[in-house]
Protein backbone atom coordinates (compact mmCIF):
# COMPACT_ATOMS: atom_id res chain seq x y z
CA UNK A 1 0.00 0.00 0.00
CA UNK A 2 2.81 2.31 0.77
CA UNK A 3 4.36 1.25 -2.45
CA UNK A 4 1.74 2.27 -4.74
CA UNK A 5 0.43 5.13 -2.24
CA UNK A 6 4.09 6.76 -3.04
CA UNK A 7 3.62 5.78 -7.17
CA UNK A 8 0.50 7.76 -6.49
CA UNK A 9 1.44 10.82 -4.97
CA UNK A 10 4.57 10.79 -7.52
CA UNK A 11 2.14 10.95 -10.27
CA UNK A 12 0.64 13.65 -8.97
CA UNK A 13 3.14 15.73 -7.47
CA UNK A 14 4.71 15.75 -11.12
CA UNK A 15 1.69 16.50 -12.63
CA UNK A 16 1.08 19.71 -10.87
CA UNK A 17 4.54 20.93 -10.06
CA UNK A 18 5.67 20.85 -14.01
CA UNK A 19 1.56 21.57 -15.12
CA UNK A 20 2.65 24.53 -17.34
CA UNK A 21 5.59 21.98 -19.21
CA UNK A 22 3.04 19.05 -19.01
CA UNK A 23 0.56 21.35 -20.51
CA UNK A 24 2.53 22.57 -23.37
CA UNK A 25 3.59 18.82 -24.09
CA UNK A 26 0.45 17.20 -23.93
CA UNK A 27 -1.47 19.48 -26.53
CA UNK A 28 1.14 19.10 -29.35
CA UNK A 29 -0.54 17.42 -31.89
CA UNK A 30 2.99 16.72 -33.69
CA UNK A 31 4.31 13.34 -34.13
CA UNK A 32 3.91 10.92 -31.13
CA UNK A 33 2.98 13.90 -28.52
CA UNK A 34 -1.07 12.77 -28.62
CA UNK A 35 0.15 9.44 -27.01
CA UNK A 36 1.31 11.24 -24.03
CA UNK A 37 -2.26 11.71 -22.53
CA UNK A 38 -3.22 8.31 -22.98
CA UNK A 39 0.08 6.74 -21.48
CA UNK A 40 0.04 9.13 -18.55
CA UNK A 41 -3.69 7.53 -17.99
CA UNK A 42 -2.42 4.28 -17.85
CA UNK A 43 0.53 4.93 -15.41
CA UNK A 44 -1.89 6.56 -13.26
CA UNK A 45 -4.68 3.98 -13.23
CA UNK A 46 -1.70 1.80 -12.85
CA UNK A 47 -0.74 2.97 -9.10
CA UNK A 48 -3.30 4.82 -7.98
CA UNK A 49 -5.60 2.14 -9.30
CA UNK A 50 -3.65 0.03 -6.75
CA UNK A 51 -3.40 1.85 -4.21
CA UNK A 52 -7.03 2.55 -3.97
CA UNK A 53 -7.91 -0.92 -4.09
CA UNK A 54 -5.33 -1.30 -0.97
CA UNK A 55 -7.12 1.72 0.50
CA UNK A 56 -10.05 0.04 0.30
CA UNK A 57 -8.64 -3.39 2.23
CA UNK A 58 -7.03 -1.45 4.63
CA UNK A 59 -10.48 0.43 5.71
CA UNK A 60 -12.29 -2.93 6.35
CA UNK A 61 -14.15 -2.52 2.60
CA UNK A 62 -13.66 -5.93 0.95
CA UNK A 63 -15.93 -8.71 -1.17
CA UNK A 64 -18.17 -10.35 0.49
CA UNK A 65 -18.20 -13.63 -1.42
CA UNK A 66 -16.66 -14.55 -4.95
CA UNK A 67 -19.77 -13.94 -7.37
CA UNK A 68 -19.54 -16.45 -9.84
CA UNK A 69 -20.12 -19.07 -7.07
CA UNK A 70 -24.11 -17.41 -7.01
CA UNK A 71 -24.11 -17.17 -10.44
CA UNK A 72 -23.39 -20.93 -11.11
CA UNK A 73 -25.72 -21.79 -8.64
CA UNK B 1 -5.87 24.21 -29.31
CA UNK B 2 -2.89 26.69 -27.06
CA UNK B 3 -2.52 25.54 -23.96
CA UNK B 4 -3.54 29.12 -22.58
CA UNK B 5 -7.34 28.04 -23.85
CA UNK B 6 -7.45 25.34 -21.31
CA UNK B 7 -8.85 26.59 -17.59
CA UNK B 8 -6.90 27.87 -14.52
CA UNK B 9 -7.89 24.99 -11.90
CA UNK B 10 -9.64 26.60 -8.72
CA UNK B 11 -9.70 25.33 -5.54
CA UNK B 12 -13.64 24.33 -6.11
CA UNK B 13 -13.17 23.19 -9.75
CA UNK B 14 -10.68 20.73 -8.08
CA UNK B 15 -13.17 19.77 -5.41
CA UNK B 16 -16.01 19.61 -7.68
CA UNK B 17 -13.90 17.24 -10.36
CA UNK B 18 -12.95 15.46 -7.08
CA UNK B 19 -16.74 14.42 -5.79
CA UNK B 20 -17.98 13.85 -8.77
CA UNK B 21 -15.69 11.77 -10.33
CA UNK B 22 -15.97 9.55 -6.69
CA UNK B 23 -19.84 9.10 -6.94
CA UNK B 24 -19.59 8.58 -10.79
CA UNK B 25 -16.68 6.09 -10.33
CA UNK B 26 -19.20 4.54 -7.46
CA UNK B 27 -22.11 3.88 -10.10
CA UNK B 28 -19.84 2.91 -12.89
CA UNK B 29 -18.21 0.29 -10.54
CA UNK B 30 -21.63 -0.67 -9.90
CA UNK B 31 -24.10 -0.58 -13.34
CA UNK B 32 -20.96 -0.80 -15.59
CA UNK B 33 -21.20 3.14 -16.89
CA UNK B 34 -22.51 6.61 -15.16
CA UNK B 35 -20.66 9.67 -14.30
CA UNK B 36 -20.35 11.44 -18.08
CA UNK B 37 -23.66 12.96 -18.10
CA UNK B 38 -23.02 15.04 -14.90
CA UNK B 39 -19.16 15.85 -15.51
CA UNK B 40 -19.26 16.93 -19.03
CA UNK B 41 -21.76 19.62 -18.33
CA UNK B 42 -20.48 20.04 -14.92
CA UNK B 43 -17.16 20.75 -16.32
CA UNK B 44 -18.82 23.27 -19.15
CA UNK B 45 -19.99 24.80 -16.20
CA UNK B 46 -16.42 25.68 -15.03
CA UNK B 47 -15.81 27.12 -18.02
CA UNK B 48 -13.99 23.86 -19.86
CA UNK B 49 -14.80 24.11 -23.46
CA UNK B 50 -17.36 21.64 -25.01
CA UNK B 51 -14.70 19.41 -26.64
CA UNK B 52 -12.27 19.69 -24.13
CA UNK B 53 -14.81 18.53 -21.56
CA UNK B 54 -15.84 15.66 -23.69
CA UNK B 55 -12.23 14.79 -24.54
CA UNK B 56 -11.04 15.18 -20.91
CA UNK B 57 -14.08 13.37 -19.65
CA UNK B 58 -12.93 10.40 -22.16
CA UNK B 59 -9.40 10.30 -21.11
CA UNK B 60 -10.65 9.42 -17.36
CA UNK B 61 -13.20 6.73 -18.34
CA UNK B 62 -10.73 4.26 -19.89
CA UNK B 63 -8.69 4.24 -17.04
CA UNK B 64 -10.83 4.01 -14.62
CA UNK B 65 -12.83 1.32 -16.83
CA UNK B 66 -9.73 -0.44 -16.84
CA UNK B 67 -9.65 -0.90 -13.22
CA UNK B 68 -13.40 -1.42 -12.85
CA UNK B 69 -12.88 -4.67 -15.42
CA UNK B 70 -9.68 -6.20 -13.50
CA UNK B 71 -11.26 -5.82 -10.21
CA UNK B 72 -15.05 -6.90 -11.40
CA UNK B 73 -13.17 -9.95 -13.54
CA UNK B 74 -11.50 -11.11 -10.54
CA UNK B 75 -15.12 -11.74 -8.86
CA UNK B 76 -15.51 -13.68 -12.04
CA UNK B 77 -18.00 -11.67 -13.20
CA UNK B 78 -16.55 -10.12 -17.09
CA UNK B 79 -16.95 -11.32 -19.92
CA UNK B 80 -14.27 -10.57 -21.87
CA UNK B 81 -15.15 -12.48 -24.96
CA UNK B 82 -18.70 -10.96 -24.97
CA UNK B 83 -16.87 -7.34 -24.55
CA UNK B 84 -14.44 -7.60 -27.28
CA UNK B 85 -16.68 -8.82 -29.93
CA UNK B 86 -19.60 -5.16 -28.50
CA UNK B 87 -16.69 -3.33 -28.22
CA UNK B 88 -15.65 -4.01 -31.87
CA UNK B 89 -18.83 -2.62 -33.66
CA UNK B 90 -19.42 -0.04 -30.47
CA UNK B 91 -16.59 1.97 -31.83
CA UNK B 92 -18.02 1.80 -35.12
CA UNK B 93 -21.37 2.82 -34.36
CA UNK B 94 -20.01 5.78 -31.83
CA UNK B 95 -18.04 7.05 -35.19
CA UNK B 96 -21.17 6.76 -37.21
CA UNK B 97 -22.39 8.70 -34.19
CA UNK B 98 -20.62 11.23 -34.37
CA UNK B 99 -20.72 11.85 -38.26
CA UNK B 100 -24.61 12.40 -37.54
CA UNK B 101 -23.96 14.80 -34.47
CA UNK B 102 -21.86 17.02 -37.21
CA UNK B 103 -24.42 16.42 -39.80
CA UNK B 104 -27.14 17.31 -37.32
CA UNK B 105 -25.12 20.29 -36.02
CA UNK B 106 -24.10 21.85 -39.66
CA UNK B 107 -27.73 21.92 -40.80
CA UNK B 108 -29.52 22.72 -37.24
CA UNK B 109 -26.73 24.41 -35.41
CA UNK B 110 -25.61 23.95 -31.97
CA UNK B 111 -29.34 23.63 -30.70
CA UNK B 112 -30.23 21.15 -33.00
CA UNK B 113 -27.42 18.99 -31.86
CA UNK B 114 -28.52 19.48 -28.05
CA UNK B 115 -32.07 18.89 -29.65
CA UNK B 116 -31.43 15.98 -31.29
CA UNK B 117 -29.20 14.62 -27.44
CA UNK B 118 -31.87 15.35 -25.86
CA UNK B 119 -35.04 13.36 -27.41
CA UNK B 120 -32.32 10.65 -27.81
CA UNK B 121 -31.85 10.81 -23.95
CA UNK B 122 -35.89 11.06 -23.04
CA UNK B 123 -37.03 8.13 -25.85
CA UNK B 124 -34.26 5.71 -24.83
CA UNK B 125 -33.89 5.96 -21.27
CA UNK B 126 -37.76 6.10 -20.68
CA UNK B 127 -38.73 3.20 -22.43
CA UNK B 128 -35.39 1.06 -21.47
CA UNK B 129 -35.55 2.53 -17.49
CA UNK B 130 -39.70 1.74 -17.17
CA UNK B 131 -38.52 -2.19 -18.43
CA UNK B 132 -35.27 -2.34 -16.71
CA UNK B 133 -37.72 -0.90 -13.14
CA UNK B 134 -40.67 -2.69 -13.68
CA UNK B 135 -38.42 -6.18 -14.12
CA UNK B 136 -36.36 -4.75 -10.59
CA UNK B 137 -39.91 -4.49 -8.83
CA UNK B 138 -40.82 -8.14 -10.43
CA UNK B 139 -37.47 -9.69 -8.59
CA UNK B 140 -37.74 -8.04 -5.47
CA UNK B 141 -41.73 -8.39 -4.74
CA UNK B 142 -40.92 -12.09 -6.04
CA UNK B 143 -38.05 -12.79 -4.48
CA UNK B 144 -37.06 -14.88 -7.34
CA UNK B 145 -33.60 -15.47 -8.84
CA UNK B 146 -32.64 -13.73 -11.76
CA UNK B 147 -34.27 -15.71 -15.06
CA UNK B 148 -33.48 -15.72 -18.71
CA UNK B 149 -36.06 -13.19 -20.46
CA UNK B 150 -38.28 -14.45 -23.26
CA UNK B 151 -36.72 -12.61 -25.92
CA UNK B 152 -32.80 -14.03 -25.03
CA UNK B 153 -34.46 -17.27 -24.97
CA UNK B 154 -35.59 -16.84 -28.61
CA UNK B 155 -32.23 -14.87 -29.84
CA UNK B 156 -30.37 -18.27 -27.97
CA UNK B 157 -32.69 -20.63 -30.01
CA UNK B 158 -31.51 -18.51 -33.25
CA UNK B 159 -29.27 -21.15 -34.63
CA UNK B 160 -27.10 -19.50 -37.54
CA UNK B 161 -24.57 -21.86 -38.82
CA UNK B 162 -20.50 -20.33 -38.35
CA UNK B 163 -21.49 -17.20 -36.32
CA UNK B 164 -22.51 -19.30 -32.69
CA UNK B 165 -20.35 -18.19 -30.23
CA UNK B 166 -20.87 -19.61 -26.37
CA UNK B 167 -19.95 -17.18 -23.82
CA UNK B 168 -18.52 -18.76 -20.80
CA UNK B 169 -19.50 -16.48 -18.05
CA UNK B 170 -22.22 -15.02 -19.20
CA UNK B 171 -23.37 -18.40 -19.91
CA UNK B 172 -25.55 -17.92 -23.20
CA UNK B 173 -24.70 -19.16 -26.71
CA UNK B 174 -25.83 -16.41 -29.17
CA UNK B 175 -25.24 -15.55 -32.79
CA UNK B 176 -22.69 -12.72 -33.22
CA UNK B 177 -25.18 -11.80 -35.38
CA UNK B 178 -27.39 -10.05 -32.44
CA UNK B 179 -23.83 -9.26 -30.70
CA UNK B 180 -22.68 -7.10 -33.00
CA UNK B 181 -25.79 -4.65 -33.82
CA UNK B 182 -26.16 -4.40 -29.86
CA UNK B 183 -22.95 -3.52 -30.05
CA UNK B 184 -23.12 -0.83 -32.57
CA UNK B 185 -26.11 0.56 -30.83
CA UNK B 186 -24.17 0.97 -27.35
CA UNK B 187 -21.52 3.17 -29.61
CA UNK B 188 -24.50 5.08 -31.05
CA UNK B 189 -25.88 5.79 -27.84
CA UNK B 190 -22.51 6.55 -25.98
CA UNK B 191 -21.59 9.18 -29.10
CA UNK B 192 -24.48 10.87 -28.76
CA UNK B 193 -25.53 11.08 -24.95
CA UNK B 194 -22.40 9.88 -23.74
CA UNK B 195 -23.64 6.77 -21.90
CA UNK B 196 -23.59 3.38 -23.84
CA UNK B 197 -23.79 1.01 -21.46
CA UNK B 198 -27.52 2.69 -20.92
CA UNK B 199 -28.31 0.67 -24.09
CA UNK B 200 -25.34 -2.25 -23.70
CA UNK B 201 -25.65 -3.37 -20.25
CA UNK B 202 -29.73 -3.87 -20.39
CA UNK B 203 -29.63 -5.18 -24.01
CA UNK B 204 -26.92 -8.11 -22.93
CA UNK B 205 -29.27 -8.94 -20.38
CA UNK B 206 -32.80 -8.90 -22.35
CA UNK B 207 -31.39 -9.39 -26.01
CA UNK B 208 -28.29 -11.98 -25.21
CA UNK B 209 -29.65 -13.32 -21.89
CA UNK B 210 -26.57 -12.48 -19.58
CA UNK B 211 -27.01 -12.32 -16.01
CA UNK B 212 -26.99 -8.08 -14.79
CA UNK B 213 -23.80 -8.81 -12.99
CA UNK B 214 -21.51 -10.04 -15.96
CA UNK B 215 -23.41 -7.22 -17.99
CA UNK B 216 -22.97 -4.44 -16.03
CA UNK B 217 -19.20 -5.73 -15.51
CA UNK B 218 -18.74 -6.59 -19.43
CA UNK B 219 -19.87 -3.18 -20.17
CA UNK B 220 -16.29 -1.76 -18.69
CA UNK B 221 -14.65 -3.75 -21.61
CA UNK B 222 -16.48 -1.91 -23.68
CA UNK B 223 -16.10 1.48 -21.94
CA UNK B 224 -12.28 0.86 -21.84
CA UNK B 225 -12.25 0.21 -25.55
CA UNK B 226 -14.23 2.94 -26.74
CA UNK B 227 -12.48 5.34 -24.56
CA UNK B 228 -9.42 4.18 -24.87
CA UNK B 229 -9.90 5.39 -29.36
CA UNK B 230 -11.86 8.28 -27.87
CA UNK B 231 -8.99 9.56 -26.29
CA UNK B 232 -6.61 9.14 -29.08
CA UNK B 233 -8.62 10.75 -31.58
CA UNK B 234 -9.26 13.89 -29.55
CA UNK B 235 -5.52 13.64 -28.41
CA UNK B 236 -5.20 13.95 -31.83
CA UNK B 237 -5.84 17.05 -31.98
CA UNK B 238 -4.72 18.41 -29.01
CA UNK B 239 -7.94 18.85 -26.97
CA UNK B 240 -7.20 16.34 -23.71
CA UNK B 241 -6.90 18.65 -20.47
CA UNK B 242 -4.67 15.69 -18.84
CA UNK B 243 -5.00 17.86 -15.60
CA UNK B 244 -9.12 17.32 -15.68
CA UNK B 245 -8.58 14.18 -16.52
CA UNK B 246 -6.53 12.98 -13.89
CA UNK B 247 -8.15 14.88 -11.08
CA UNK B 248 -11.61 13.09 -12.01
CA UNK B 249 -9.75 9.70 -11.77
CA UNK B 250 -8.05 10.54 -8.55
CA UNK B 251 -11.71 10.46 -6.93
CA UNK B 252 -13.45 7.65 -9.55
CA UNK B 253 -11.01 4.94 -9.09
CA UNK B 254 -11.46 5.32 -5.02
CA UNK B 255 -15.60 5.14 -6.37
CA UNK B 256 -14.96 2.08 -9.35
CA UNK B 257 -13.13 0.09 -6.48
CA UNK B 258 -16.07 0.56 -3.76
CA UNK B 259 -18.74 0.46 -6.23
CA UNK B 260 -16.94 -2.95 -7.99
CA UNK B 261 -17.40 -4.65 -4.40
CA UNK B 262 -20.44 -3.63 -3.64
CA UNK B 263 -21.41 -6.28 -6.63
CA UNK B 264 -20.31 -8.89 -4.08
CA UNK B 265 -22.94 -7.67 -1.13
CA UNK B 266 -26.52 -7.02 -2.74
CA UNK B 267 -28.48 -9.02 -4.83
CA UNK B 268 -27.73 -8.98 -8.67
CA UNK B 269 -31.70 -7.09 -9.12
CA UNK B 270 -30.13 -3.97 -6.88
CA UNK B 271 -28.17 -3.82 -10.17
CA UNK B 272 -31.33 -3.19 -12.34
CA UNK B 273 -32.77 -1.13 -9.64
CA UNK B 274 -30.04 1.34 -9.74
CA UNK B 275 -29.56 1.40 -13.67
CA UNK B 276 -33.50 1.76 -13.88
CA UNK B 277 -33.34 4.82 -11.55
CA UNK B 278 -30.84 6.79 -12.89
CA UNK B 279 -32.15 6.09 -16.59
CA UNK B 280 -35.20 7.45 -15.26
CA UNK B 281 -33.92 10.47 -13.63
CA UNK B 282 -31.98 11.57 -16.11
CA UNK B 283 -34.82 10.97 -18.54
CA UNK B 284 -36.71 13.62 -16.92
CA UNK B 285 -33.71 15.64 -16.58
CA UNK B 286 -33.34 16.21 -20.62
CA UNK B 287 -37.46 16.40 -20.94
CA UNK B 288 -36.75 19.42 -18.93
CA UNK B 289 -34.84 21.37 -21.27
CA UNK B 290 -36.85 20.19 -23.95
CA UNK B 291 -38.24 23.48 -24.43
CA UNK B 292 -35.32 25.27 -24.42
CA UNK B 293 -33.85 24.07 -27.49
CA UNK B 294 -37.22 24.00 -29.65
CA UNK B 295 -37.18 27.80 -28.57
CA UNK B 296 -33.85 28.19 -29.87
CA UNK B 297 -34.64 26.58 -33.23
CA UNK B 298 -38.11 28.75 -33.10
CA UNK B 299 -40.28 26.12 -32.66
CA UNK B 300 -41.13 27.43 -29.47
CA UNK B 301 -41.57 30.29 -27.66
CA UNK B 302 -40.26 30.58 -23.58
CA UNK B 303 -39.24 33.41 -21.74
CA UNK B 304 -35.81 33.60 -21.30
CA UNK B 305 -36.05 34.09 -17.52
CA UNK B 306 -37.66 30.27 -17.44
CA UNK B 307 -35.25 28.74 -20.26
CA UNK B 308 -32.74 30.15 -17.40
CA UNK B 309 -34.47 28.30 -14.68
CA UNK B 310 -35.14 24.86 -16.74
CA UNK B 311 -31.84 24.77 -17.41
CA UNK B 312 -30.36 24.99 -13.81
CA UNK B 313 -33.37 22.43 -12.74
CA UNK B 314 -32.03 19.97 -15.36
CA UNK B 315 -28.53 20.26 -14.43
CA UNK B 316 -29.81 19.93 -11.11
CA UNK B 317 -31.94 16.46 -11.94
CA UNK B 318 -28.64 15.19 -13.44
CA UNK B 319 -27.03 15.72 -10.32
CA UNK B 320 -29.44 14.27 -8.35
CA UNK B 321 -29.57 10.92 -10.61
CA UNK B 322 -25.79 10.07 -9.71
CA UNK B 323 -26.45 10.92 -6.14
CA UNK B 324 -29.65 8.81 -5.98
CA UNK B 325 -27.59 5.41 -7.53
CA UNK B 326 -24.94 6.50 -4.95
CA UNK B 327 -27.12 6.92 -2.46
CA UNK B 328 -28.96 3.49 -3.07
CA UNK B 329 -25.33 1.56 -3.60
CA UNK B 330 -24.27 2.80 -0.39
CA UNK B 331 -27.28 2.16 1.63
CA UNK B 332 -27.90 -1.66 0.08
CA UNK B 333 -23.84 -2.50 1.12
CA UNK B 334 -24.74 -0.69 4.60
CA UNK B 335 -28.24 -2.63 4.99
CA UNK B 336 -25.82 -6.09 4.09
CA UNK B 337 -23.29 -5.55 6.24
CA UNK B 338 -25.50 -5.12 9.45
CA UNK B 339 -27.28 -8.66 8.22
CA UNK B 340 -23.96 -10.39 8.49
Amino acid sequence: MLLSGAASVLCYTVLFAYEKEVMLLFTRTDGWYPVLPVLTAFVFSLAHGAFTAYFWEVMGVQARRPVVQELEE
Amino acid sequence: MSPEAFITLEPHSVAFLLIVGFIGGLVSGFIGSGGAFVLTPGMMSLGVPGVVAVASNLCHKFPKALVGAYKRNKYGQVDITLGLWMAATASLGMWWGAGIQQDIRARYGEAGSNLYVSVAFVVVLTIVGYFVLRDAVRLYRSGAQEETSRLARWVQSVEIPGTMVHFRVANTRVSVLFVLPLGFATGLLASSIAVGGFIGVPGMIYLLGAPSLVASATELVIAFVMGLGGTFKFALGGLVDIRLAMLILLGSLFGIQLGAIGTTFVKPFMIKVVMATVMLIVAVSRALVLPVYLTQLGLASVDSAVMKMLERTSFAFMVLALAAGAFIIVGAMLRSYRHA
